[in-house]
């Protein structure tokens, strides 16, 4: 196999290598001033900085209309740019969010800023990739780089078993997604997903070993994505893990993963009359998803739990949106594939804010946050409250929020392909996700104080933050 | 400057005033607080003085500027744009609207100088500006709507402004309430519109009617015009539903002048001259309209013999004037009815913030049986009643008169009009000269009956300014429609100014109006009558202060009936609204609770109940969760595999 590659190929993955250099930036300060941690704030500057100029090399190529590098290994088309700007976004505001957080200002904040950023580099990668095997390659770069992440935390205890947990379920299903894509190889004698697409359609009907490897694909994204019944690990690391990790995992690492589940489901595996059990089966899993997370969130005590299972039903939302692209294939995907996007980056952007909300309500690295602690905050604190309640709002999906948006073209990218039941269990699930999504706002606002929690300290940059994606979450929908 | 930008000027000045005041709402400095709202107010009123001079410079037939700025509502092949149009008639109202609102800006900031919340106020009162401009600008029915129910809610907000009072609550609610059932008859009326012609655009609408009119009452025009005109009723407070207005003279009395007199009341008006092409092809609707407006104006003039609260004699007087341009519009006279309404925006405008000087001098005393002999110690703010009150009864040559006359002209002559609709204006009109005069009397001539501890003193210069410009507007206002029968006697024939400005943007009607010498006849029989009443008011108000108590007492039976307003609102009480109340009692307490509520607590149950059964599956055992992954991939490689 060759391994030269030329100019263009440099030009493309110019992100990835500007996102690096500033990743050893930190280290390097650190090394130089005889190993002592600075102010967190030089680090979080730096890194910031890498997401911009990262963001802005990734500017110069925004629609090159499916073009490949690297021998096919990366192809560079609408989603590409639009998931790559989200999950640069993403990264920039989990850095300010880290930055403020008891949990991870640590004495290794320089590790950590490179750890996030290189979590970022495989994001990226993993989006980018025509090629399973650099897919593959990413989601590990991005999950090692997590578990350290997690496992840096200054709380002791459930930082490190989430961490644990993350990394040997993490692994488990990995193995089940390379055997998968064993099994792909074998029988297509390709990686490349574009050419997995050509034979796709029709190897559905005649081979079991594609159909096998596609389904035990399936069960890994399956997993990565957190769709039930492989979700179980979501609700313990996203809880015990430092919040602005949750953060991080629940949007970007979420986004990325969907973005190669619809790459895989798009390779016109579903578009074949023989696929019809295996669009069932999928749409099950997106049911249960919805029904379980919207069901099992009502039923928390910590918001940060409750917002996990929340995570866990907007998968399947956004799974109606992939089956729906799916079904469509191939590169005209269309209204579902939109739908996808759009979706990912209204819930990344609420998801965000909401966590950002729980960081700044945190007043020690290990406190919980408890649903019933927000009685009274809109008394007490009428901003942050209305902050929350817009987030939730918007979690809920209520008009003219973007997340009434996000919901509203997914649904109507599953109608378009007659997915009707699929859509009658959404709008049940969102039902009773208004219960769990509402209660927070009730006790903010007409219960009364009893013993209360508040933000604690002047966190001025994750106050910003969050202040800006409440703008976005109330607005952009009405602009777009 | 285009046109775009200035239109833009026009109608986000206020919004942006409001939105300055509203986010200070706190502050109690109300200089300032008044200070922005009338800047933004006064640049409202500047834009539209330059459009409407734009408008005078273009061809006659083509006066129309239009802009768009965006679609406000896409679905499929339906949409709305939110762009605006300035013509002929929107270009009257816009004056208007803006002009006289500016004046009671800056009266109000005399007038709440003493209050505690002046920014909220003039928040309030900027909002109101921004959807009365939208009410009037929009070019089609949706737009209009949107800021049909604006002036509706900063109606309600602004009437309970004091809304620590309840008495003062309860009146905003009554006016909302009211309001929202004439806003319901409205939307059907556009509903039938866009199911019968499929478009709610103003142009096309008319561009789509028939060529004949409609038969009977239940053709899609003749309902969308009922429909339509029972959202007038609401507003502009004709029979039914004008009860509201009386109450609504619990707010503040600047947010009488403004809203209650000058401008929103008069939107049902506006809106009937704007779909003049649709009313013309519904006849009977149109007949309808002219009684119940004739009825309106004697029945409130009638009311306004008995109040004894000046600011009720004001609004009796509004709701009677109210119905003169609904008789106008009623009988074909689209012209006179907007010129009527220009005219009545001065004059009224002009006597309630002169009450307000009043209420204001007297530390918020309304009974004018507690007033008397104010004009020597309010000179200005009495010279300036004179005025509104000449103009008003229709004097000549103040701009009562001009209106009042041709609308009275129409309809006597007019081939929609009919001799027993004259007289019924007529009477109103005597009796409104008699009301008022004794209005006059009462407040301002005779001996003093002013309560010893109060000393009334003349109002500062920000407040009788604004007095005297509305004063000199209804000296004159009238002269831009001088009709043709006296205009040949005066030298250099002024032409109908008016008319000539806003016939070519309403629909071509032939009303056959008759001779000169008719004109000028009736003019007389009016203007005597109208003098002769309001002496006997005098005559009878300070000659002979027994007399009209005699009068009562000979009424008996009648005076009763009427003092109580015909009993209307303990009728609509009793017979509506109470029982509306035990059966909403009776559904939450029989139905509601024994079977809505329990079958939701039935199901929220369920579903709490299988959150607690999920949550005990996610122990955070880890080989479980790993077991679940395996039960998974086992199920769905059988599920699809086999």
């Amino acid at each position: 196999m060759d391994v030269n590659f030329g100019l263009f190929d440099l030009w493309v993955v110019s992100p990835l290598i500007a996102l690096f250099l500033f990743s050893i930036l930190p280290l390097t300060i650190k090394v130089l001033s005889q190993n002592k941690e600075g102010n967190p704030f030089i680090p979080m500057t730096i890194g910031v900085l890498g997401v911009v100029v990262a963001a802005a090399l990734m500017g110069t190529f925004r629609d090159l209309g499916g073009a490949v590098a690297f021998q096919q290994s990366l192809v560079f088309d609408s989603i590409s740019s639009q998931v790559g700007f989200l999950v640069l976004a993403v990264t920039a505001v989990a850095l300010i969010f880290s930055r403020e957080n008891l949990a991870t200002k640590t004495g290794q904040f320089s590790e950590f800023v490179f750890l996030l950023l290189n979590a970022a580099i495989g994001m990226l990668v993993v989006i980018w990739s025509n090629d399973l095997i650099i897919a593959f390659i990413g989601i590990e770069m991005m999950s090692l780089c997590l578990y350290v992440l997690i496992a840096l935390s200054r709380e002791e205890r459930l930082s490190k078993e989430s961490a644990f947990k993350y990394f040997v379920l993490s692994s488990f299903a990995s193995a089940i997604m390379l055997y998968g894509f064993a099994f792909i190889y074998g029988s297509v004698g390709s990686t490349y997903l574009n050419e997995i697409s050509t034979l796709g359609a029709s190897l559905m009907g005649t081979s079991y070993i594609f159909l096998l490897g596609v389904v035990l694909s399936i069960v890994g994204l399956a997993f990565k994505v957190a769709l039930v019944p492989f979700h179980a690990w979501a609700a313990d690391v996203y809880q015990g893990s430092p919040t602005p990790l949750t953060a991080f995992m629940a949007t970007g690492v979420k986004a990325v993963s969907f973005v190669l589940f619809a790459r895989v489901l798009m390779s016109e595996v579903l578009v074949a009359p023989s696929a019809e059990v295996l669009v069932n089966a999928l749409q099950w899993l997106a049911v249960m998803t919805m029904m379980v997370g919207n069901i099992a969130a009502i039923g928390q005590s910590d918001f940060k739990r409750m917002l996990a299972y929340s995570s866990v039903a907007h998968s399947g939302y956004v799974m109606m949106g992939v089956i729906a692209a799916g079904l469509v294939g191939g590169a005209g995907a269309g209204a579902g594939l939109s739908a996808v996007v759009f979706y990912l980056v209204a819930y990344s952007v609420m998801t965000l804010g909401a966590f950002g909300m729980i960081s700044l309500l945190e007043k020690r690295e290990d406190s919980q946050v408890y649903i019933e602690d927000l009685k009274g905050l809109g008394q007490r604190n009428p901003w942050m409250a209305l902050f929350i309640a817009v987030f939730m709002l918007a979690l809920a999906g209520i008009p003219p929020t973007l997340g009434f948006f996000g919901k509203f073209y997914v649904f109507m990218a599953a109608i378009e392909q007659q997915l009707y039941w699929l859509v009658f269990w959404g709008l049940l699930s969102s039902a009773i996700g208004l219960y769990y999504y509402l209660r927070p706002i009730v006790l903010m606002y007409m219960a009364e104080d009893v013993r209360g929690i508040d933000v604690v300290g002047s966190r001025h940059l994750t106050s910003f933050a969050v202040a800006m994606t409440a703008l976005i979450v109330l607005f952009a929908g009405l602009l777009l | 400057m285009t046109e775009q930008i200035l239109i833009a000027t026009l109608i986000l000045a206020p919004l942006i005033g409001f939105f300055i005041n509203g986010l200070r709402f706190r502050s109690p400095n109300g200089v300032l607080a008044g200070s922005i709202a009338s800047v933004a107010a006064g640049i409202s009123f500047l834009a539209s003085v330059l459009l409407v001079l734009r408008l005078v410079d273009m061809p006659k037939e083509a006066r129309q500027i239009t802009a768009h700025f965006f679609d406000w509502i896409r679905v499929g092949d339906f949409s709305v744009p939110a762009s605006f149009l300035v013509d002929p008639i929107s270009a009257i109202m816009i004056l208007v609207v803006t002009g006289v609102g500016t004046l009671i800006h800056i009266f109000s900031i005399g007038y709440m100088s003493h209050d505690p919340r002046p920014a909220k106020y003039f928040a309030y009162l900027n909002l109101f500006l921004f959807n009365m401009l939208l009410l009037v600008l929009g070019d089609n029915l949706l737009i209009m709507f949107v800021g049909w129910e604006g002036v509706g809610l900063c109606s309600y907000l602004l009437i309970g402004f004091w809304f620590t009072d309840r008495e003062k609550a309860a009146a905003g609610m009554k006016a909302f309430i009211t309001n929202r059932i004439g806003d319901a008859g409205f939307l059907l009326g556009i509903f039938t519109l866009f199911f019968a012609f499929g478009t709610v655009d103003f142009a096309e609408l008319a561009s789509r009617m028939p060529e004949v009119a409609e038969v009977g009452w239940t053709g899609p025009i003749a309902l969308a015009c009922l429909f339509l005109f029972i959202g007038a009723t609401g507003k502009s407070a004709q029979i039914p539903l004008y009860v509201w207005l009386p109450d609504a003279m619990a707010g503040p009395t600047p947010v009488s002048a403004l809203i209650h007199a000058a401008t929103m009341v008069t939107a049902g008006v506006y809106m009937i001259v704007r779909m003049s092409h649709v009313f013309v092809l519904a006849p009977n609707v149109m007949m309808l309209i002219a009684v119940v407006g004739a009825l309106t104006a004697l029945l409130a003039a009638l009311i306004g013999f008995t109040q004894n609260d000046i600011k009720k004699v004001l609004a009796y007087s509004t709701v009677s004037q109210l119905g003169f341009m609904f008789l106008g519009v009623g009988v074909g006279a689209f012209m006179p009815a907007m010129f009527h309404l220009m005219t009545h925006a001065f004059f009224k405008a002009l006597m309630f913030l002169g009450s307000g000087s009043v209420i204001h001098a007297m530390h918020e005393e309304q009974d004018i049986r507690k007033m008397g002999g104010l004009w020597k110690l309010m000179p200005i703010t009495h010279a300036t009643f004179v005025v509104g009150w000449l103009a008003i009864i229709g004097m000549p040559p103040f701009a009562g008169f001009f209106s009042k006359d041709e609308i009275l002209w129409y309809t006597m002559t007019g081939n929609m009009g009919h001799p027993i609709l004259w007289l019924i204006g007529i009477l109103a009109a005597v009796g409104t000269a008699f009301y008022m005069t004794r209005l006059m009397c009462l407040v301002f001539w005779g001996q003093s009956r002013v309560d010893s501890k109060v000393h009334p003193h003349e109002a500062p210069l920000n407040m009788t300014l604004p007095l005297i410009a509305l004063a000199v507007l209804s000296a004159i206002g009238g002269w831009i429609g001088i009709p043709h029968a006296l205009a040949q006697f005066i030298p250099g024939h002024p032409p109908h100014l008016l008319g000539d400005w806003i016939k070519p943007a309403l629909v071509p009607l032939s009303l056959d109006p008759g001779s000169d010498l008719l004109e000028l006849i009736l003019m007389g029989v009016s203007v005597s009558l109208a003098g002769i009443s309001a002496w006997f008011a005098y005559d009878s108000y300070l000659k002979n202060p027994s007399r009209p108590a005699e009068l009562a007492k000979r009424l008996g039976r009648g005076y009763e009936v009427v003092a109580n307003k015909y009993y209307v609102d303990e009728f609509y009480f009793g017979r509506i609204v109470n029982p509306l109340i035990a059966l909403s009692k009776g559904l939450w307490a029989y139905v509601d609770v024994n079977f809505i509520d329990k079958a939701t607590y039935f199901l929220s149950d369920l579903v709490a109940g299988g959150g607690r059964a999920l949550r005990s599956l996610h122990g955070g055992n880890l080989q479980q969760y790993a077991m679940y992954i395996v039960l998974g991939l086992v199920v769905a490689l059988i599920y699809v595999m086999i």
